[in-house]
């Protein structure tokens, strides 16, 4: 079999958890309490006349038999055409794809700061295994891992917002200066930097542990006793050795914490105000606001997919064991 | 304190070296005052069971320990202190001036970087020279060191290689910046035994090529024999004699040492010759005794042993054989105590029932293909009819990949079948009921290799012992402890060791276990595959002689495989000899070791390293490695490696299994041919007549 073969065989098993995520958004308001009405008219359906009902009913082609429905909206789907919020009255996609890109700028740069950070520190930690650094690291991160995200977001405001004046707490730009160029990016920056950096600190301890633990099993191998053997300095042992092969199952750890930092924007946009997917999302359950729901929710699992997509097409790069 | 009147300046000398490891408040004395040295070119073994402090000894060379190590004596590199050195200085003499060959190819190698990569960093490790220079140097090494194709596979990945190939790539690294001494601790252990007659070939004739010293680490004492110059043997972290191979082998004084030599099952015996064994066990590593250290496992010990530790003195002044013995000078006869006694009865012809048989057996795993086309199986075994005999042994020998370890699965009907039947007394196995399926389970019973991997960690020995009868609801909760108990005195270990757990056991101990589980539901049959590979030599010969007794007594049919053929030539009444999913040979171990039909149990047995320093010149040993079982070779699957295979014939048409002589088959064409030409000499075969 050849890696060709493998990856489309790969991409098949994608496609089938797309499928069954589809089918769930689809299933998802037809289970809810109530009628589909409040779906699509966002109002009690008893508050209406039975002649308006049965009008919304057959334009929303909710009169149809299931199975059509359900190809319905597969054709939807695959056209983009995601309907309307019956909020704002504005089409899903635009709003959509209006908020994607500051979410992808909070979760891609939390991914990145606390893969670093992460992977750095759990390395450093089991290099100094049972050392007062190691042991001390090890019960903050735990400590970490238990902290609330609403809380720490709140906690940040609270001290760089609110006392020391230093950064901005809600928004992505500051409203009504019209910049441009590189203020306009200062102004972003200093925006994402309270959201990301609690995103980014909530996502250090698993990271952390991952790689602490990746790296103590790898410094018990055989071939780090060999690279040793052959009068290595530590510092490459560590680097050739050590960390690059402790990384293996660290990716898929980092993929994970894709999936996370997209649910975890939830609650940090919230508390930021920021206009990004999750806060769209918040937004829309607040409001009952059923086709924006399915939307975000939908990009939510592509953009998850798409994460472990990546770690697995990664995965025989850095593994040679693993390549068909 | 000892010095050797000789003309040769040693270039590595250990001197008074003690490590003690210091874990959380206890000491363990991991080496109790070593002194041992090579010369200029020299090739030194250093030979000691598990335990004895050898591969510590090296790694204290190399400044390898750990940080709780505490580290005293002398090791000189010339005339520089290794000991004194600080660690920049001690890695500039790492890799550059002693080149290390570690146990196990496959996870010393890293998996992630290219073999080539791997040597070329210890040589820019050492010497300022660029990437593409050092690439070309390791392309150099591997050719040098025997890799096929060199230029092409350097830049594959070590799990590209085969294991021999892999030992060779490890070989080639240690020789990167051309060493002054070359370390091989246990550089064969774990590969076949053809395979270890290359290794050891290849390491002598560099030694030779480069005038290089090397310090070969190993329990083989066949190995020790065919390489050294001069042997250590250690025993509990101290060196109790050494000497020249030939003084050593010859005329071993040391108590330890004279029943370590007779403890080994060995080709060139007398067929059926009973192995000593050395009962107890080393002593508490915790513990630093004031006297010898053998005192408690030793028949002459007088007052004085255990009390003053002897020193390691000359036999004659200014000689080269040492020995730590008060007794040196007393000229003991190294006797065989009576009733100490191992192996199986030899010469039984009479044809026993059978109580398992095997026809046409076959176990094909499939891979996964593409969903146009199934991918090609892997034939692990491919038509094998063999019978087991009631009350006797079978053993199964061949090289790693020979399917010998499937053969066995699918006989407890653990695997499944792709052709061909089981059958037990006449019951087919794969036309059972899953009932009828577990109840014969309870009459054909398992012994693995590794004991500890084996064995549930967290349960006490009692209840690893007692867990078939709990899945079989046999008796009460108490019946079931009384019975574990019975079990452990059957298999000679003191009942109080069931409230143990199976780690505060030494390997011989949980061996000893596991067969006391096997024996649990009271089986017919015994399948052990591997028995005693992970076992010390002194503690193999005390589980072949439990395993023998119990057969005699129980009445056990046992299906014995090693690849350890004179474990094998002990143990077992007839022997099956497998290549690449097939029987090759079968017959009785007197027919298939004293006078082997088929080429590649000539082979085989010539791989065989004999533990005597006067039979060095062996044949060639078997080349290359077994074809791939996803393809074996048309005709016979050995032709590519045989020296006698006839083009026309061997290429193209399978021999059959025959019985080619009474009770005695061979799978070859040429068998007659070959048995009558006489190649190399065979000492196997004037041994046994």
């Amino acid at each position: 079999m050849n890696a060709r073969r493998l990856g489309l065989a790969r991409l098949g098993q994608y496609a089938i958890v797309l499928v069954v995520a589809v089918t769930l958004n689809f299933a998802l308001p037809r289970l809810m309490p109530g009628s589909p009405l409040a779906l699509i008219a966002g109002v009690e359906a008893g508050e209406m006349t039975p002649e308006e009902r049965a009008a919304v009913t057959a334009d929303a082609g909710l009169d149809e038999p299931l199975v059509v429905q359900y190809l319905t909206y597969w054709k939807s789907i695959l056209t983009l055409d995601f309907g309307y919020s019956f909020r704002q009255g504005t089409p899903i996609e635009e709003l959509v794809l209006g908020r994607l890109p500051w979410t992808l700028l909070l979760t891609l740069t939390a991914l990145a700061v606390s893969g670093t950070v992460g992977i750095a520190l759990g390395a450093f930690s089991a290099w100094r295994r049972g050392s007062r650094w190691d042991v001390g690291s090890l019960s903050f991160m735990i400590a970490l891992e238990s902290t609330p995200q609403f809380w720490l977001g709140m906690l940040f405001i609270a001290l760089f917002s609110v006392s020391l004046g230093w950064l901005p707490s809600f928004g992505a730009t500051t409203a009504g200066a019209d910049l441009s160029g590189l203020a306009w990016v200062a102004d972003v920056a200093e925006h994402a930097a309270l959201p990301v950096l609690t995103l980014s600190i909530l996502s250090i301890p698993a990271v952390y542990m991952a790689m602490r633990y990746s790296t103590l099993s790898v410094l018990g191998e055989d071939y780090i006793r060999t690279a040793q053997a052959k009068g290595l300095r530590p510092r490459a042992v560590m680097m050739h050795h050590v960390v690059r092969t402790a990384l293996l199952p660290v990716t898929t750890v980092l993929a994970l914490r894709l999936g996370w930092a997209f649910g975890g924007t939830v609650v940090i946009e919230t508390v930021f105000s920021y206009p990004g997917l999750g806060r769209l999302m918040y937004d829309a359950v607040s409001a009952r606001d059923y086709p924006v729901m399915q939307g975000t929710f939908l990009v939510f699992t592509i953009a998850v997919l798409l994460a472990n997509l990546l770690a697995d097409s990664l995965y025989p790069r850095l593994d040679p064991r693993t390549r068909v | 304190m000892v010095t050797f009147a000789s003309g040769v300046a040693d270039l590595l000398a250990i001197r008074e070296l003690t490590v003690t490891f210091r874990t959380g408040g206890r000491d363990v004395y991991a080496v109790r005052g070593v002194d041992l040295s090579v010369a200029e070119g020299e090739t030194l073994a250093v030979v000691g069971e598990s335990g004895s402090g050898k591969s510590v000894t090296m790694m204290a060379a190399l400044g390898l320990l750990p940080d709780n190590a505490e580290v005293s004596g002398s090791i000189r590199l010339g005339d520089r202190e290794l000991l004194a050195m600080e660690e920049r200085a001690l890695r500039s003499v790492r890799g550059a001036e002693i080149g290390v060959v570690f146990q196990d190819p496959m996870s010393s190698l890293n998996p992630v970087h290219t073999v080539s990569r791997q040597i070329a960093e210890a040589i820019r490790a050492h010497s300022d020279v660029s990437r593409a220079a050092a690439h070309a140097r390791a392309v150099e090494l591997l050719g040098e060191v025997g890799i096929p194709d060199a230029k092409g596979r350097a830049d594959d990945y070590p799990h590209q290689f085969s294991g021999g190939m892999r030992q060779r790539v490890m070989i080639a690294m240690a020789l990167a910046c051309g060493p002054r001494v070359l370390v091989a601790d246990e550089p064969t252990t774990a590969l076949d035994v053809t395979v270890q007659a290359q290794i050891v070939d290849l390491v002598d004739r560099i030694r030779a090529e480069r005038g290089m010293s090397v310090i070969w680490i190993s329990h083989d004492l066949g190995v020790v024999a065919q390489i050294a110059d001069r042997v250590t043997v250690m025993y509990a972290g101290r060196v109790i004699e050494q000497g020249s191979c030939a003084d050593l082998f010859d005329a071993a004084v040391h108590p330890y040492t004279a029943r370590l030599l007779r403890a080994m099952p060995r080709l060139d015996a007398v067929a059926g010759a009973e192995l000593e064994v050395i009962p107890g066990s080393l002593p508490d590593p915790e513990a630093q005794p004031e006297g010898c250290v053998f005192a408690p496992r030793c028949d002459h010990t007088l007052d004085q042993c255990a009390a003053a530790r002897p020193a390691l003195l000359p036999l004659v002044a200014g000689g080269r054989h040492a020995v730590a013995c008060h007794r040196a000078g007393d000229r003991l006869t190294h006797s065989q105590p009576p009733g100490l006694v191992g192996g199986a009865p030899a010469h039984e012809r009479s044809a026993g029932q059978i109580v398992v048989a095997l026809d046409d057996l076959r176990v094909h795993y499939w891979g996964r293909g593409s969903w146009r086309r199934a991918a090609a199986p892997v034939r692990a075994v491919d038509g094998v009819t063999l019978g087991l005999e009631r009350g006797r042994t079978l053993g199964l020998v061949g090289e790693s990949g020979s399917g010998k370890s499937t053969l066995a699965r699918a006989l407890l009907g653990l695997e499944k079948t792709s052709g061909g039947t089981v059958a037990f007394g006449g019951q087919v196995l794969h036309t059972m009921s899953a009932a009828g399926l577990r109840k014969l389970r309870c009459t054909a019973q398992l012994v693995f290799q590794d004991p500890s991997a084996s064995m549930n960690p967290a349960l006490r020995v009692e209840d690893v012992v007692s867990e078939p009868l709990r899945i079989n609801r046999r008796g009460s909760v108490a019946e079931q402890r009384a019975r574990a108990g019975e079990l452990l005195e059957i298999v000679e270990l003191p009942r109080e060791l069931g409230r143990r757990f199976p780690h505060q056991l030494s390997g011989g101990q949980r061996q000893r276990v596991a067969i006391a589980r096997a024996l649990a539901l009271d089986p017919q049959v015994l399948v052990c595959d591997e028995p005693v590979s992970a076992l010390d030599v002194s503690v193999q010969a005390q589980i072949i002689t439990l395993l023998s007794r119990l057969q005699a007594e129980l009445g056990l049919s046992l299906l014995v495989i090693s690849h350890d053929l004179a474990v094998i030539r002990t143990i077992a009444h007839r022997v099956a000899v497998m290549y690449l999913g097939q029987i090759v040979e079968l017959g009785s171990r007197d027919d298939v070791f004293g006078g082997p039909r088929h080429p590649y149990t000539r082979g085989l047995l010539d791989a065989v390293p004999i533990p005597d320093p006067h039979r060095r010149s062996r044949p060639v040993p078997l080349a290359g490695d077994p074809p791939s079982p996803v393809a074996p070779p048309p005709g016979c699957r050995f032709h590519e490696r045989c020296a006698f295979a006839r083009p026309g014939l061997c290429d193209t048409t399978p021999p059959p299994l025959e019985q080619q002589r009474p009770g005695h088959w061979t799978a070859c064409h040429l068998a007659d041919e070959i048995a009558a030409s006489s190649t190399a000499p065979d000492p196997v075969r004037s041994a046994t007549g």
